[in-house]
């Protein structure tokens, strides 16, 4: 009993000048646990202490990326359900963008491809980087330099209407496009 | 009754899982017929779900008490829990925060047996029927008059300014043994660590395989505002919810290392979906994988060394394989159409992921070296798979007309357990280490949340409740 009394004031101690140590970090809580024997045969567990979520965190807060603008009002593209493939109005937008792209060679794009909110957070990634990449190669075959686009996905996060029914989903379902320097 | 330690929004002991069993009852029905029928001949292992793997972890051996049969429920086969009581530690003294820490400890534990799919909690309400005693002369007549088949008996004290905790475990019904006893010292901020550890070591003793009370969550939320998605991490009863990423941009699909020490997800903090690592005690995640291109939904394999993600690949979206440090890329699908959300088989040797290329979204298995891939869902839309970690079930995700639904497939019986219907959308499961017990978010309350609940859909409970809460991943055995 002596024994152990002096071993906890020496963690004790070691504790407090880890804390002294490492600055403002909390101080990690030790718990010290023994398994007493029981009429029935049991196996003597070893003393762990419990994890606990100190320890866990960014600490540096970068800025996160510029969003960019739409100055030549070039409106968002749309998709059917589950697709990427360019509807003929879709198709259409596209080939008066490549001619405002062309009569304006300063203009780079951000293509951000979107979905609406029924499929997996993880596919719905992957759906709106199909729909972005949809309309970089339409783009890029009807001759703007691929160094101009960017296609992008932000997946389901992102809704233009945050409504939960066809109406919103269907405006959910598109790319956008963002002029960026 | 809880004094409000715990952090879950709705309530405790939801069951709306039995409902939703009893509304498929008739889907399984045949089941039901079948195991009904094998029922005399079976001598199912009182252990679910233990393995060689878990077994060798825990180092215990299978307990000679505990119920053996499966009961037959509602079409659903659920093992019966064992009826276990928690009564008011025995305060010795009156120390400032002996009170508290005595409550918080009772509360925590009686929360994490009721939570861990092996024990029902014997209502508190009934405990004034058995009159007060002391641990040298308990009544266990009475208590078993009451439904208890085992009893708790806590007593907490302070020792040199800090919280002490003596626990006995005693069996009521037959031979009224002791069967565990345990004692704890630490400092009162950490009572309820101390339920934790106390709640895994009772259900391990009396299963063989490990409780989970003492692992943790993490998820996404967008509880910092604007267009943030950050990294959070909870305690996995909710409890003790820190930020994790601090990048202000959005983060996803965060999956724990299997050492607990790092993880590993994507973020947008360069402006593009890389993959980035975070190790516990760093100031800052590290991009991985990075680039103009895609890169998403990282998993990592059981034995720590590979990372499956998904990502572009001549203009396709396919499943590839990196070391931990993302290096050593290669590719494990080839299909036209979306593959994605990989996940490995706990033996490492497999990996099942989503792919389009039957036409609609379906479940899909191949080896590790890409080999063999095969089907595992035929109909519908399906995805989001997710192996239990004693291999036995894969849980997964059912578009049912506008919403998702969490479905257990196990893989012995071949049989589907849907495990949620006509409650929102349901995604992203996750499985406790012990198997016992399912994670996921829903949107069942009108905004997303993560919810815990036992791998056959009964006793939900929410866990989150600030903001819109998502993409949870269940946190590993620690080590």
């Amino acid at each position: 009993m002596r024994r152990s009394y002096w071993m906890i004031a020496i963690a004790a101690l070691l504790a407090l000048t880890l804390v002294v140590a490492c600055g403002p970090k909390k101080t990690k809580p030790t718990i010290v646990e023994e398994t007493l024997p029981t009429p029935a045969p049991t196996e003597t567990q070893p003393a762990q202490p419990t994890p606990t979520p100190t320890g866990w965190g960014e600490t540096a807060t970068t800025t996160p990326t510029e969003e960019g603008d739409d100055p030549y009002n070039l409106r968002a593209v749309y998709f059917d359900f589950d697709r990427y493939d360019l509807r003929p109005e879709a198709q259409a937008s596209l080939n008066r963008y490549a001619q405002v792209l062309r009569k304006n060679a300063d203009i780079k794009l951000r293509l951000e491809g979107h979905c609406d909110e029924r499929d997996t957070e993880e596919y719905n990634l992957a759906l709106g980087d199909r729909r972005a990449n949809a309309v970089y190669r339409y783009l890029v075959d009807l001759g703007v330099a691929a160094s101009r686009l960017t296609p992008i996905s932000y997946g389901e996060a992102y809704p233009a209407d945050p409504g939960h029914n066809e109406a919103a989903w269907a405006l959910n379902r598109r790319v956008e496009f963002k002029a960026v320097r | 009754m809880m004094t409000g330690t715990s952090r879950h929004a709705g309530g405790c002991a939801n069951r709306r899982g039995v409902g939703a069993a009893m509304s498929i009852a008739g889907a399984a029905f045949a089941l039901c017929v079948m195991v009904g029928a094998a029922a005399p001949a079976q001598t199912p292992t009182p252990a679910q779900g233990a393995s060689p793997a878990a077994a060798a972890a825990t180092g215990a051996p299978a307990p000679a008490s505990g119920r053996s049969e499966i009961e037959i429920k509602h079409g659903v086969s659920m093992r019966p829990k064992m009826a276990i009581a928690v009564p008011n530690p025995t305060i010795q003294g009156a120390k400032p925060g002996l009170f508290e820490g005595s409550a918080t400890l009772r509360d925590v534990l009686r929360n994490d047996l009721d939570w861990s799919g092996v024990f029902s909690l014997l209502s508190p309400s009934y405990y004034d029927l058995v009159p007060p005693h002391d641990a040298s002369a308990i009544p266990y007549h009475e208590w078993a008059s009451i439904g208890a088949e085992y009893l708790v008996h806590l007593t907490t004290s302070v020792e040199d300014g800090q919280f002490v905790c003596e626990a006995r475990v005693y069996e009521v019904k037959s031979g009224r043994n002791m069967v565990l006893q345990k004692r704890y010292r630490t400092e009162f901020s950490s009572a309820r660590y101390v339920a934790h550890m106390l709640s895994d070591s009772i259900v391990l003793q009396l299963t063989g395989v490990n409780g989970v009370a003492s692992t943790r969550l993490v998820f996404v939320s967008d509880r910092t505002g604007g267009r943030a998605r950050e990294i959070f991490m909870m305690d996995y009863d909710g409890f003790n919810q820190i930020q994790v990423t601090r990048n202000g941009s959005l983060n996803m699909s965060p999956d724990w290392s299997p050492d607990n020490d790092t993880l590993v997800y994507t973020s947008y903090a360069r402006g593009f979906p890389d993959l980035y690592a975070l190790s516990k005690g760093a100031s800052a995640g590290k991009a991985i994988v990075s680039g103009r291109e895609f890169h998403s939904a990282p998993a990592w394999s059981p034995d720590g060394n590979t990372i499956a993600f998904t990502t572009t690949w001549k203009s396709d979206t396919e499943v590839f394989l990196c070391d931990r440090n993302g290096g050593s890329h290669r590719r494990l699908t080839i299909s036209a159409g979306i593959d994605t959300s990989p996940a490995w088989s706990p033996t490492g040797r497999e990996i099942a992921f989503t792919s389009e290329r039957s036409g609609r979204k379906q479940i899909w298995i191949t080896d590790a070296e890409g080999l063999n891939p095969r089907m595992l869902t035929r109909e519908g839309d399906n995805d989001s798979a997710a192996w239990s970690p004693d291999g036995s079930k894969m849980a997964y995700v059912a578009r049912h007309g506008i919403s998702n639904d969490i479905m257990v497939y196990d893989v012995k019986t071949g049989q589907d357990l849907q495990l949620t219907q006509d409650t929102g959308s349901n995604e992203s499961p996750t499985w406790s280490p012990d198997s016992r017990l399912l994670a996921f978010e829903s949107s069942r309350n009108g905004s997303k949340q993560v919810y815990v609940m036992e791998a056959n859909g009964a006793n939900l409970h929410a866990v989150t409740s600030a903001g819109q809460n998502s993409q949870p991943d269940w946190s590993h055995w620690n080590h």
